[in-house]
């Protein structure tokens, strides 16, 4: 085998290892901003007046029994100023009251992924449950989320695309290695594969290092999945071992 | 003139004996005279019963008034608690209105710096991370509406204080309006009611010289009643008298003092009781302490207080005549003093403090009384 064709090799999987694992990492950060935006996520409602605990009760299983609902919570003032009070004292000293707490009771919301995305609707179908005082949730963090998702998905769809890639190339190279006769147990052919595969674990390296510094500044941070970059290393291993075979 | 009637009596009773010299033809004048008495006396009885009638009326009238006056004064104080009340409603509204509007002015600083702070604070605040901010926003909201809602209750009680105090101002002034209003039917009343009394202690006045009146003419009566019967009497041997000639040319007699004849001799008519009376003498205003004069010479033969005369002297001129000085102040000659024509017997008295001196004179021959302007110069 010629030096320029295991250039080549090396070359193809440290593009490949650098595009894949910039995929693979994007496609991370996403999911784990999509999660902690989720996972932030809660609609509160607040009543008008106290309830008494029967009726609290009967109402949080209504909002529960509602579609897409995770969780709910039923949240009295008490509980609520206590919470303030230990997360924001300052703010507690800071307002004057009239009387001793202005809050009303609440029941505090976490919806599904589907719930998220229809909240409008889901508002509509828990706004008759009761006579509502308030209904709060940032509508910012809706469209976060539903953005995270979709570039998510993008990246999920790119990179379904290229495993697709490697899959088909490497059903191609052994298609043709059959007609050709035992073409997986040349040197060469291997060789090929080895030089592809360490090229991508070298572009692999290459991403790693240049978004470390970044950890230290994002409010999110996820590895790609190991399984995830054995399958990249896998398919630029198998796109370089069929490329090269069937260049030589 | 009833103390005319009197001074008549008791000159009747003094002149009793020389009296019956002449007794038929004075019965027959002395029943005359009764006569007269009699139908003055019922005349001023009758006006007694009228004074006493309108004094009951009056009476009536006046307790009406003081019950009147009782319920306006009753009214007043009523009236005059009502508007203290209304006056101390209104300050207290006042100072309510003035503790409400500092109030609302506290809590509308208060909710005004808290929408500041709610206002850096959701500026400040991620809006698409962080759920604790949508509690602290419900409780910064929740504080601000509540102060909202104390500053709209505030304003409502201020709007409504407002009102009652404006109304507790117009029930203050209307209340004192009729309070002064009350005063002045009270003082008004007040004026009636002393008007009456007035009238009531005229009529009582009235009523008490009708009485006095009526009194005298009664004794009057009795008196010439006595005199009738005592002439009627067959007369006692050696007590005869004549009655003399007297010799004195009419419009010759002196005056007694200088001044106007206030009361002539006769049947008068009295305004004040609205009746007829018949003076047997008469009465001269004279100057305070005027000295009196004898009308002629003659002997004193009676002086002192009598009855409601006051001083009275009487001279006997010799031949059954007599002259009689009433009112008198001071007397200057004693009982049985001889006096020349002009000389000075006495000093005019006064009837009440401040009016000038009065003068009573009567001449008589016998018990006929003479008029005395018939006698005495002319002026």
């Amino acid at each position: 085998m010629r030096k320029s064709r295991l250039s080549l090799c090396v070359l193809l999987g440290l593009v490949a290892g650098l595009g894949g694992e910039t995929l693979l990492f994007m496609q991370r950060q996403c999911r784990v901003v999509e999660e902690s935006l989720r996972d932030d996520f809660r609609v509160l409602l607040f009543l008008r007046a106290d309830l008494d605990d029967g009726k609290q009760k009967v109402l949080e299983e209504r909002l529960r029994s509602l579609p897409d609902v995770d969780d709910v919570r039923g949240v009295s003032r008490q509980e609520q100023l206590a919470a303030l009070k230990k997360d924001d004292p300052e703010l507690i000293e800071s307002v004057a009251l009239i009387g001793d707490n202005p809050l009303m009771p609440a029941f505090e919301v976490r919806l599904g992924e589907a719930g998220i995305a229809k909240i409008a609707q889901w508002l509509t179908q828990a706004q008759p449950l009761a006579d509502w005082a308030d209904v709060r949730y940032k509508p910012a963090q809706v469209q976060a989320i539903l953005q995270a998702q979709l570039y998510a998905r993008f990246l999920d769809l790119a990179l379904a695309a290229l495993v697709c890639l490697g899959a088909a190339l490497a059903l191609a190279g052994i298609w043709s290695a059959g007609r050709a006769g035992s073409l997986l147990l040349r040197r060469e052919g291997a060789l090929a594969a080895l030089l592809t595969a360490l090229g991508a674990v070298g572009g692999v390296g290459l991403v790693c290092l240049m978004v470390l510094p970044l950890r230290s500044v994002a409010p999110w941070w996820g590895w790609p999945t190991v399984g995830g970059q054995l399958a990249l290393l896998a398919g630029s291993s198998a796109a370089g071992w069929v490329l090269c075979a069937r260049a030589e | 003139m009833s103390v005319l009637r009197a001074a008549a009596a008791l000159f009747l009773l003094l002149a009793l004996a020389p009296a019956r010299a002449r007794a038929q033809p004075a019965a027959q004048a002395k029943k005359q005279e009764l006569g007269q008495v009699q139908k003055e006396l019922e005349a001023t009885r009758r006006d007694l019963d009228e004074f006493r009638r309108q004094e009951q009326s009056l009476g009536q009238e006046l307790h009406k008034i003081e019950s009147r006056t009782g319920d306006a004064r009753r009214r007043i104080e009523t009236l005059r608690r009502n508007v203290q009340s209304a006056e101390s409603k209104k300050k207290e509204l006042k100072a309510r209105l003035i503790a409400v509007g500092q109030a609302s002015g506290y809590w509308k600083g208060s909710a005004q710096g808290e929408l500041r702070a709610y206002a850096r604070a959701q500026a400040s605040s991620d809006d698409a991370f962080g759920r604790e901010d949508l509690w602290r926003e419900a409780y910064r909201r929740a504080a601000i509406l509540e102060k909202v809602e104390l500053i709209a209750g505030l304003q409502g009680i201020s709007r409504t204080t407002a009102l009652a105090e404006a109304e507790s101002r117009l029930k203050a002034q209307e209340l004192s309006q009729r309070h002064r209003q009350a005063q002045k039917e009270q003082a008004s009343t007040q004026r009636e009611y002393e008007q009456k009394k007035a009238v009531m202690a005229q009529t009582q006045e009235k009523v008490a010289a009708a009485a006095a009146h009526a009194k005298e003419l009664e004794e009057s009566a009795k008196a010439l009643t006595r005199l009738i019967r005592s002439l009627r009497e067959p007369r006692k041997p050696g007590k005869t008298t004549q009655v003399a000639h007297w010799d004195v040319p009419p419009n010759s007699l002196l005056w007694p003092a200088q001044g106007a004849v206030l009361k002539p001799f006769g049947r008068q008519r009295n305004p004040e009781l609205n009746t007829w009376v018949i003076n047997q003498g008469i009465m001269i205003q004279t100057p305070l302490q005027a000295q009196v004069a004898a009308v002629r010479g003659g002997k004193v033969i009676f002086c002192g207080p009598f009855r409601s005369y006051g001083q009275v002297m009487i001279l006997d001129h010799g031949a059954n005549f007599f002259s009689i000085y009433g009112g008198l102040g001071e007397i200057l000659k004693p009982k049985g003093s001889e006096v020349q024509p002009g000389e000075i017997i006495a000093k005019a008295g006064a009837p009440k403090a401040g009016d000038g001196g009065r003068l009573y004179l009567e001449l008589r021959r016998g018990t006929e009384a003479l008029d005395p302007l018939v006698w005495l110069q002319k002026r």
